[in-house]
């Protein structure tokens, strides 16, 4: 993978969405996706060992400017 | 209730900006659109909104920048009061007027109410006056500030006294408008 895009990759922000209207998002840190993606999925953010619930992602910020491909992401983990 | 200082905080500590906080803000909770359900043209929405919330931050406007994030993506649920109060479901709304979403509905919200006055005015002429539509522009120089806004309505006043100069019971209504 070249440097370009291997910083594409560096700091996906996740928070755990909110349990309740007074809650707020619980900010749990910067991870990295899979080698060769750009993207999570639920099972990517079990692995990272994040329980069952709804989570948003935010794309670093190479992202940015892009009409068409939004930095944010919702990303769930199914109960099992 | 928008936390501001809150906010401010928690963007710095978690290393964001203040516009993804409103953005984030909007995205985690359940909205009337999820993320997930987002088209092609919804995310250039999204886009064009993060641009001009970065504008209304750097001038000051924090909040009305946080509503203009969550325009139209979050809704209330009100409840009347009373003995049996009945529940209804209300959309948020920025309410501001060069919303996409907003702008249409703040300007028939204007002309309804001046419309009477329109309706009466064609239904009782009067001799020697007529009603007229003027269109004033000015010069798109690409940002637009409180005080360009306080100087062309100025100049609209000082445009129709010179136009109806020496004419007693003129009248006049007008609405700016901004464009892209």
């Amino acid at each position: 993978m070249g440097e370009e895009l291997r910083d594409l990759r560096k700091g996906w922000k996740i928070w755990k969405n909110p349990a309740s209207v007074q809650d707020g998002p619980v900010y749990l840190g910067e991870f990295y996706p899979p080698e060769g993606r750009f993207y999570f999925t639920g099972r990517d953010l079990r692995e990272l060992g994040l329980g069952p619930g709804n989570y948003t992602v935010l794309a670093p910020e190479a992202f940015h400017n892009s009409d068409l491909f939004s930095r944010w992401q919702k990303v769930s983990i199914p109960a099992c | 209730m928008l936390n501001l200082r809150q906010f401010q905080t928690e963007a710095t500590v978690w290393g964001i900006t203040l516009r993804e906080r409103f953005e984030l803000e909007v995205n985690a909770r359940e909205g009337l659109k999820p993320l997930d359900e987002f088209t092609d043209e919804d995310r250039r929405e999204e886009e064009f909104r993060g641009r001009v919330t970065d504008v209304l931050i750097a001038n000051g406007l924090h909040k009305r920048a946080a509503r203009y994030v969550e325009c139209h993506r979050l809704g209330y649920c009100l409840v009347c009061e009373g003995e049996k109060p009945h529940s209804f479901f209300s959309v948020s709304c920025c309410d501001l007027r060069f919303c996409p979403r907003c702008g249409p509905r703040m300007f028939a919200r204007l002309y309804e109410k001046y419309s009477p006055v329109l309706a009466f005015l064609r239904a009782h002429p009067r001799k020697g006056f007529l009603l007229r539509e003027l269109t004033l522009t000015s010069k798109n120089t690409g940002a637009l500030s409180a005080e360009e806004i306080k100087q062309f309505n100025r100049a609209v006043k000082k445009a129709l006294k010179s136009l109806m100069h020496g004419v007693e019971g003129w009248g006049a209504i007008w609405c700016d408008e901004v464009g892209f």
